[in-house]
């Protein structure tokens, strides 16, 4: 009865402040304690309950005279806040729908990244088409004529269909020309299309480019794939007398047609005494890629090293044709005593190995063109002398062995990249080795970090998606109350303290000391890279479960001490409520020592399948106890029907804290990534960056061969 | 003797300023400090109060804090900003000059 009086009274004085629902409490819970207070001191002079109650509600005066007196102190700020609010409700919801619009772009080009990573290492090549998909999807876009450069025309459905319009829509480049001439090559066993359309379009080739003896060369080498069979077999000897191995190779060569090998050879012949070489198979490349533009991040970058891999390069195994057929027709003309003609094929050898230079822009070419000079040197010397021609056969033996030096030095600098696997980036290790260079510390570093920061990307897109499936909880929260008890949600402001104290312990913080950690290369382990990195999954585990918890706890913590100032009714807290933080801290503590532990192993050199699922493991059972114990809360709270104003300011009051979560992490994080992304793209020396190449490495690689290569074959003996 | 409403009317929100200039204080406080010192001379009441509280809030002169006491019951207690501080001293000034002008209106 007495309570009832009083908050008759209360509801009367603040009727005024109903379009605030937070100051209306605030000043009922003012005034009611102050009632309570006057009671109280009635009681203490000896008046009864009713009494001192009796007393207290008439020394209030004129309610109306007090209600008009708050309305009008407190009216200025209402509408301030409300105005606040409002402007706050504007900006907020369509920043947290761009803020997930740019969150599932970044989660796109993860997928994009990790299909195209595992498509390079199942080596399947994609088409061209689906390479650009990438780019355009960070805002690349491209003219009809770009995709018709980039894909040809993809209305067709064979590969050389499409290049061959490419080729007809620009009849007078060469590129487009030989591009076509090597998809056509590359579909010789397409039963769609007939050796003698193959041999047409090489003669037509041939025509167009007069002065290119590429044409020539794989017109020859198409011819001998049906002409002649040539099968190497490696055969083990054993010497009676040193009782030891003996290998060697047993050649078995068959000519099936000798019309079509003879004019065959002549073609050949034809394309050695041409001015050049060039399949121009580098230069379409670099062309594309230049269309593609310059990468600024992991995707687009892997696209085009993806796309330069998917170079499709036929004439290389031609050439080797040539190079395997040429010995063994000479001896063959020397045996039916055709000398001049056997000697004219013999000494085209420099010809068509310099041919083979101009032409080998890739790592592969140049190797395929040192074992060319390894199966010259085994037979040209030697014929040469049958021939009686001792000076060339020593000039010639001199320079093909000097070729075949440019590899044994090389080998024998090779370095042993095992030393350094886990310190390159995971796409550098798929790629590097072979080339045995030495690379620097800092080297390897950018294009590792540039894994790390795509990982690190995903980490805030993950947090995003948290925070955002925070909010949609707590709008389903909202709406459930509201349903169930009729009771419209209250939002309580936080101070603009409390809000930098969330963000401060909640982002910041854990940022921070991620950031910390990660710079620390002995404790953050970034001087591996991310397969080798355990430590690293706890790294993301602190910064995946500390962020949403913390910020949570703060904002609950907030809302709680404001309901309890409020008179709102909340769930009793447990005794060890507040010091959750504390064990949340140490749990993780031990986690990442214990993460920490098989990471050590690395130190030695060590790497075991324990080191993953030790990390993995815990990983997977701390996120599945914080998962059990966020739904039991949940469900628990479902029943407490008296509480349901304190969950539904809870609910409220949490969507405008984790949306400003979801634009500051989107806002300050991803721009900050990419920008570090690009610049160390652009610092990278070994893998990303590289203009209209497949890597810096390969071309430095191919630049240092060619060179030595030129060298050896143009040496004179001394 | 008491004082009439329209007398303490201009005065209210000095002596506030005055009073939490000292010490924090809730509401309640303020008003048996107000009485007991004046000898009930002034007899504040809450409907003179708490507009004038909330006023000098929305002002920046004075700020709240709620702490709750020993019994669970949140109080709201009130103390003086900067902005309340410099405020006082220009009010103080004022009643100085304002009590000298009408002293000298008044008894001479």
């Amino acid at each position: 009865m007495k309570n009832d009086r009083i908050e008759n009274l209360l509801d009367e004085l603040s009727s005024g402040l109903q379009a605030d629902p937070e100051m209306r409490m605030d000043v009922k819970s003012e005034l009611r304690t102050h009632l309570d207070d006057k009671i109280a001191e009635g009681e203490n002079a000896g008046l009864s309950e009713t009494e001192s109650s009796e007393q207290a509600l008439k020394s209030f005066g004129d309610i109306v005279a007090i209600a008009d007196g708050l309305v009008a102190a407190n009216a200025s700020r209402m509408k301030l806040k409300a105005r606040l609010w409002r402007v706050a409700a504007i900006l907020l919801i369509p920043a947290v729908i761009i803020c997930a619009f740019i969150s599932f772009f970044q989660l796109a080009s993860t997928v994009a990244i990790l299909d195209i990573m595992s498509s390079f290492n199942s080596n399947i090549i994609k088409p061209p088409t689906w390479m650009k998909r990438s780019a355009e999807l960070f805002g690349k876009s491209y003219t009809a004529d770009e995709c018709f450069i980039l894909d040809g025309d993809t209305t067709k459905h064979e590969p050389w269909q499409q290049q061959k319009a490419l080729s007809d829509r620009f009849p007078s480049n060469k590129v487009y020309l030989a591009n076509y001439i090597l998809q056509l090559i590359n579909a010789v066993n397409n039963k769609k299309v007939t050796r003698q359309y193959i041999y047409s379009e090489l003669k037509r080739a041939e025509k167009l480019d007069p002065d290119n003896a590429f044409y020539n060369y794989m017109l020859a080498g198409v011819m001998l794939q049906k002409a002649c069979s040539y099968k190497t077999q490696i055969k083990s000897l054993k010497d009676g007398k040193k009782k030891r191995k003996r290998i060697k190779e047993i050649i078995d060569f068959k000519i099936n047609d000798r019309q079509l090998f003879k004019q065959a050879m002549q073609e050949y012949l034809a394309g050695t005494k041409k001015k050049h070489c060039h399949s121009y198979s580098m230069q379409l490349m670099r062309q594309r890629l230049n269309i593609m533009g310059e990468p600024t991040n992991f995707a687009t970058n892997l696209d085009q090293i993806m796309f330069a891999a998917g170079t499709v390069i036929p004439h290389v195994s031609l050439y080797r044709k040539l190079t395997q057929v040429l010995p063994q027709y000479a001896k063959l003309l020397i045996k039916e005593q055709t000398q001049e003609l056997a000697l004219r094929y013999i000494q085209s050898w420099h010809y068509f190995l310099q041919h083979q230079l101009d032409d080998s822009d890739y790592f592969i070419s140049v190797l395929v063109l040192i074992a060319s000079a390894k199966r010259f040197a085994d037979d040209l010397p030697s014929l040469y002398q049958e021939l009686g021609k001792k000076q060339q056969a020593g000039i010639t033996k001199t320079q093909l062995l000097q070729v075949i030096e440019v590899r044994e030095i090389w080998e024998k600098g090779k370095y042993d990249y095992r030393k350094d696997l886990n310190k390159m980036s995971i796409l550098g290790s798929m790629i590097l080795p072979a080339l045995g260079i030495k690379f620097s510390e800092q080297d390897l570093a950018s294009s590792r970090r540039i894994e790390y920061i795509n990982v690190e990307k995903s980490v805030i897109v993950i947090l995003n998606i948290l925070f955002i499936g925070g909010m949609l909880v707590a709008i389903g929260v909202i709406v459930t109350w509201r349903w169930r008890t009729g009771i419209n949600a209250i939002l309580l402001t936080p101070p603009l303290r409390t809000i930098g104290k969330i963000f401060l312990w909640g982002i910041i913080t854990p940022i921070a000391a991620y950031l910390l950690i990660s710079t620390l290369g002995t404790i953050g382990g970034h001087q591996y890279n991310l397969l080798y990195n355990s430590a690293f999954y706890f790294q993301i585990l602190l910064l995946l479960t500390l962020m949403p918890y913390i910020t949570f706890h703060l904002a609950k913590k907030y809302v709680s001490n404001r309901c309890q100032q409020l008179e709102i009714g909340l769930p009793a807290h447990k005794r060890w409520g507040n010091s959750r933080i504390i064990i949340l801290w140490s749990s993780m503590a031990i986690l990442t020592v214990a993460a920490l532990i098989p990471h050590a192993y690395i130190q030695f050199g060590k790497v075991t399948s324990y080191t993953f699922f030790t990390a993995i493991g815990l990983t997977f059972i701390y996120l599945l106890l914080i998962i059990v114990h966020t739904i039991a809360k949940f469900l628990t709270s479902f029943h407490q029907r008296q509480y349901a104003i304190y969950y539904g300011a809870l609910a409220k009051t949490l969507l405008p804290i984790f949306a400003s979560a979801v634009i500051f992490l989107t806002f300050t994080c991803i721009p900050y990534l990419n920008w570090r992304e690009a610049n160390l793209i652009k610092q990278d020396k070994i893998i990303f960056g590289a203009p209209g190449a497949f890597t810096h490495a390969e071309e430095k690689t191919v630049a240092y061969f060619k060179a030595q290569l030129e060298k050896a074959l143009n040496s004179k003996p001394k | 003797m008491t004082i009439g409403k329209e007398m303490t009317r201009g005065v209210a929100e000095p002596i506030i300023l005055n009073l939490l200039n000292n010490k924090e204080m809730y509401g309640y406080e303020i008003i048996k400090v107000v009485n007991e010192k004046t000898n009930n001379a002034f007899q504040w009441k809450e409907g003179t109060l708490y507009p004038c509280l909330h006023r000098l809030e929305a002002a920046g002169l004075i700020k709240n804090e709620w702490q709750i006491a020993a019994n669970g019951k949140p109080r709201k207690y009130y103390t003086l900003t900067r902005k309340g501080a410099a405020e006082l001293a220009v009010k103080q000034e004022e009643w100085n000059l304002f009590a000298k002008s009408v002293n000298v209106l008044l008894f001479a």
